[in-house]
């Protein structure tokens, strides 16, 4: 079979882990503080949440780094500083919503909402002060205001939502038709992610080019896919529908999702270090998580952290 | 902790506290009202610029859509061929003129004045805001007579801005005591004092 002209050399790859080694230290750096300061406790004992959150973050700051290197900006410490904040505030806005049971989601989708649309939120313990204070460093680095981040902020936000009351009325989506409920579960899949790398983007690049943001939606929307098939059996036992676990053959879907995503990227971005960077971190993560869903199938499933 | 992190906890403190009004908000991200009124959407899953309202729009798109007033640079490779989006030469969304801001900061101090006063006591007090102050010392020592106009100009601007919003303060407080006697404004009645550096709200 020929190899496709996307496909990742070895060079990319090793500089690709040896980017990922060097930012995971960084990120550590730029987060311990504010951890220290607003949420002591994840620091302690044997810091499994911590080192979770600073694994996101890393990967956050590496997709954050092949944007920027694609709107062709440098990556600097402040760059770097706002994907470390940006992977922390989604790593605690992702646990609010999916960790603590559906009654925890939907209290913490209200509260979020008047803060999107009031400016006040209720702060009820350590990580959700955490939470709050990554939101304001980084609502202090950008115009918030401006007309696409704001949009960005809300759209992630609407489709939180949505998957929330999604996951909440499982038993109305059971009364649809397999294909309708499919295409809700994958839109909602495409729309978390895709504002998700929209939102980190503009915190960036705030004047990227709109021919580049639809590529850029894509590659998150691909990035939910490969994540929830590697969280499928966690997803099963908690009876959580997700897009990737509701096919009947998941594997070949993901593959072929894959494959048309990382081909429009690579046709439709110009060459540059950030394309190739970007798509060699698609292709590895890809690769980690069908490792992951193989593992917790034969294993069963755990909380641990996958690099 | 930072001067930053302290006044974005201490707001939400307030509100905690019900010691804001409801009607007022502090920050609205949501566009939603706004985005009606825009000219443009893009359709992100697709990369496709709509004219807004278009019905080549795709319903699976429908969250997923960007309303845009000025689609820029890349307005041509991504236009919709139905609608064909052309360039206008209308303005950009209504976004915070200079009267806006003004009133914004007027709407902060009226209400959360006592806040930033208590701040501004204990910054100005703080070994971090008088090595500030000796840095700003040395900094205007160092300006040439040109500099140290424009300087001049822009604290005097500063000053009376800043005299302005405590006459008006001052004004809505005496107004809203004739009122009903209640509104207080997030303040207490007399500034409070010796509560280990902290505003009794």
């Amino acid at each position: 079979m020929r190899t496709p002209a996307w496909q990742p050399s070895e060079t990319t790859l090793n500089t690709l882990d040896s980017l990922v080694r060097e930012y995971r230290g960084r990120v550590e750096e730029n987060l311990t503080p504010l951890i220290r300061d607003y949420y002591p406790a994840m620091l302690a004992g044997d810091r499994l949440e911590c080192r979770k959150l600073l694994e996101l973050s890393s990967k956050m700051t590496i997709v954050g780094l092949a944007c920027t290197l694609i709107a062709g900006y440098p990556f600097d410490d402040r760059r770097l500083e706002i994907s470390s904040i940006f992977g922390a505030c989604c790593f605690l806005g992702d646990s609010s919503l999916d960790d603590f049971g559906d009654q925890t989601a939907r209290d913490y989708i209200a509260r979020y909402e008047l803060l999107l649309t009031k400016g006040w939120f209720e702060i009820r313990n350590d990580r959700e002060k955490l939470f709050y204070m990554t939101l304001t460093r980084l609502f202090a680095e950008r115009d918030v205001l401006d007309v696409m981040l704001r949009q960005a902020i809300l759209g992630l936000f609407l489709s939180q939502k949505k998957d929330v009351e999604m996951r909440s009325g499982a038993s109305s989506l059971r009364t649809l038709p397999q294909r309708s409920r499919l295409r809700l579960l994958r839109e909602c899949a495409r729309d978390r992610s895709g504002h998700a790398i929209t939102l980190l983007n503009l915190f960036l690049v705030p004047s990227l080019s709109l021919e580049y943001h639809n590529l850029v939606y894509a590659a998150g929307s691909l990035i939910m896919h490969i994540d929830d098939h590697g969280d499928c059996h966690f997803d099963r036992s908690h009876n959580r529908w997700t897009y990737m676990n509701q096919l009947k053959d998941p594997v070949p879907a993901l593959r072929r999702i894959f494959s048309s995503t990382v081909e429009r990227i690579y046709r439709g971005l110009p060459e540059s270090e950030g394309r190739d960077l970007l798509i060699a971190f698609l292709y590895r993560y890809y690769l980690t998580r069908l490792r992951k869903h193989r593992l917790e199938r034969g294993r069963g499933i755990s909380w641990t952290v996958y690099e | 902790m930072n001067a930053g992190d302290l006044v974005a906890l201490e707001l939400q403190e307030l509100y905690r506290r019900g010691k804001t009004r409801t009607d007022q908000g502090l920050l609205k991200i949501d566009y939603r009202a706004e985005a009606a009124q825009a000219p443009f959407c893009f359709d992100i899953v697709n990369g496709k610029l709509h004219r807004n309202g278009c019905d080549a729009i795709p319903a699976a798109s429908r969250d997923a859509l960007y309303f845009v007033w000025e689609p820029g640079a890349g307005l041509r490779a991504a236009a919709c061929r139905k609608c064909r989006p052309a360039a206008l030469k209308t303005g950009a969304m209504s976004r915070d003129t200079t009267s806006d801001i003004i009133y914004g900061f007027l709407s902060i101090m009226d209400q959360f004045g006592s806040v930033l006063r208590q701040r501004g006591q204990e910054y100005r007090n703080s070994p971090r805001g008088r090595r500030l102050a000796r840095d700003f010392n040395q900094l205007v020592s160092a300006l040439d007579q040109t500099q140290r106009e424009a300087l001049n100009v822009t604290l005097t601007s500063l000053d009376g801005l800043v005299k302005i919003v405590g006459e008006v303060d001052t004004g809505l407080a005496r107004q809203a005591k004739a009122g009903n006697g209640h509104r207080t404004k997030g303040r207490p009645a007399k500034p409070s004092t010796g509560r280990n550096g902290k505003e009794k709200v």
